[in-house]
């Protein structure tokens, strides 16, 4: 009867340290969030016409990129893929908003896409590296996502942040 | 203004006579109603502002007789008198006050005295307000008689200093210009600055500690928009980069002490915002290749330029302020302006419709958008 008491106060001990160290482990906070929000709006698009938006990362501690995903995504948008790439070997400008006729109008069609797990940001910058989402409005009329999660690691430590981006579409048929 | 134990005082009789005034002073003597000079009296000038708070009386300068209870009362500066109500075709209606004690008796007196016949007038002026043709302005004590006849007596023992905290009393206000906001953009776009209701902006606050004669920044306050509604500035033209003016009104403040009265040391603050903006000036001589942030950007490879495509908007609210190093000028000194567009400010950037030009954002601190202290500028290229 006592050992199964001891037994249970030290299930109940682990678990409670293992939600700290869950907390400690998984929650790290080091992406520099700007304050307030941003957002592009386009209304010079079609449905069924490629979308790219361009994210940019500051961490305050050197970090690898382990996954992203766009958040609060309406059913009329299909996400194609988020990559990542390399400003100075593309040498080009990052893009911010461009629409499929402009990423193959400067060129960007020609620019590696790599996996967003090749990425690691140096600690106060975006370093050579910036995202890119492909995204499909498939439906007419305004619809917003509202912004971006992105995973990483920093050394043995993991963490996930949210940055209210929004993109906003007003596209026609 | 007398400082004695009741408001409903009565019974202060008032005899002006000779004694000698100057143009920079009202000086005279303190005397018990036995006509002994009294030392220790505290002697006060008077007179009535009129601000937005309306006609009240306020303290002037204040001293205390001496032991030949002769008191001496500097003349006001002009820019004391430029809040002081004026009547019949500018005359400024001072008043004297003294109050004493003597055996635990309150004993005070006062008199009215036109700014026309004070501080050196000629012998008629002074003959019309009811003083002697030369001298000063003496004055005997009588005993304070309190509502229902009764004497008043002190309960207040002699003055405790040992709180001297100041307060800062208003006595003039003004409006003046303040730069809030900066905005850039280059070609091929238009900027928009749009104020919400509770916009606030911090703004430097002048101070002088010599009366006003030479004036520095020393501290900050805020100050929000009162107007009840949010403006927005006109969408700028192509190739611009303005500044963006708010109408403030400040308040002129005098520094008084619990204890010892005014000091010298003045500061003007602001208020509150009018809520008006205008704008005016076109700073791209400055922009373009010559730009700092644009130097900054290129140092970097260009790490912080983004391309938009044409017809898009992008628009930042919140983060950090743009502090502007002269966004007001106050006696030669320039204010430092800080506009906060935290969740109220939001800075919007419209591209142009003609896809022959890549349009092209760049931000301070070589990251886009930037994420540091200072002003989100962001320019076109």
């Amino acid at each position: 009867m006592i050992g199964g008491s001891i037994a249970g106060l030290a299930a109940v001990i682990l678990g409670l340290a293992g939600w700290l160290a869950h907390d400690y482990l998984y929650d790290a906070s080091f992406m520099q969030v700007p304050a307030g929000s941003s957002g592009y709006e386009i209304d010079t698009c079609r449905t069924g016409g490629a979308l790219y938006f361009g994210y940019f990362f500051t961490p305050t501690r050197a970090v690898h990129l382990t996954g992203v995903q766009l958040v609060g995504v309406p059913d009329g948008f299909t996400v194609e893929g988020i990559y990542a790439v390399n400003r100075l070997k593309s040498k080009k400008i990052a893009v911010g908003a461009a629409t499929q006729q402009d990423w193959d109008r400067m060129g960007y069609s020609g620019v590696h896409l790599y996996s967003v797990s090749d990425v690691s940001l140096p600690a106060g910058g975006m370093g050579e590296w910036w995202l890119v989402a492909k995204i499909v409005p498939s439906e007419p009329g305004k619809q917003t996502i509202e912004g971006i999660r992105v995973s990483y690691n920093s050394g043995w430590r993991s963490g996930s942040t949210v940055y209210d981006e929004q993109v906003t579409t007003d596209c026609t048929t | 203004m007398v400082a004695a134990s009741s408001a409903a005082a009565c019974g202060a009789v008032v005899c002006a006579s000779g004694a000698d005034a100057s143009a920079s002073a009202i000086s005279g003597i303190v005397r018990s109603p036995q006509g002994q000079a009294v030392a220790g009296a505290q002697v006060e000038l008077n007179a009535f502002a009129l601000d937005k708070a309306g006609v009240h009386e306020i303290s002037i300068e204040s001293t205390t007789s001496s032991s030949s209870g002769r008191y001496v009362l500097p003349a006001p500066s002009a820019s004391q008198t430029a809040s002081l109500a004026k009547v019949d075709g500018g005359t400024i209606n001072y008043e004297v006050d003294v109050t004493s004690v003597s055996d635990g008796v309150v004993q005070s007196a006062t008199t009215t005295v036109p700014g026309s016949a004070a501080f050196g007038a000629a012998a008629s002026a002074r003959l019309a307000a009811g003083l002697s043709a030369s001298g000063g302005i003496d004055l005997t004590l009588t005993t304070l008689h309190e509502a229902g006849g009764r004497i008043a007596h002190a309960s207040i023992s002699p003055r405790d200093c040992t709180d001297n905290s100041p307060s800062w009393n208003t006595v003039s206000t003004g409006s003046y210009q303040v730069i809030m906001g900066e905005p850039h953009d280059y070609i091929g776009m238009s900027v928009q600055y749009a104020y919400e209701q509770d916009a606030s902006t911090t703004i430097g606050i002048a101070l002088s500690g010599n009366g006003g004669s030479t004036w520095g920044e020393n501290g900050s306050a805020s100050t929000t928009t009162t107007s009840g509604v949010g403006f927005s500035t006109p969408w700028s033209p192509d190739h611009y980069a303005p500044y963006v003016y708010g109408t403030f009104i400040y308040d002129r403040q005098q520094e008084d002490f619990r204890c010892t009265g005014p000091s010298d040391t003045y500061r003007v603050v602001p208020d509150y915002w009018t809520g008006g903006v205008n704008v005016s000036g076109n700073l791209t001589a400055y922009d373009g290749g010559n730009s700092p942030v644009w130097q900054h950007d290129q140092a970097l490879g260009g790490a912080g330029e983004a391309f938009i495509s044409a017809g898009v908007t992008w628009h930042k609210s919140g983060g950090s302020g743009a502090t502007y190093g002269a966004g007001a000028n106050f006696a030669g000194v320039s204010l430092s302006a800080n506009t906060s567009y935290s969740t109220s400010v939001t800075y919007t950037w419209q591209m142009d419709n003609d896809t022959s030009i890549p349009h092209v954002l760049f931000g301070a601190n070589g990251v886009y958008p930037a994420t540091g202290g200072g002003a989100t500028i962001v320019y076109s290229n």
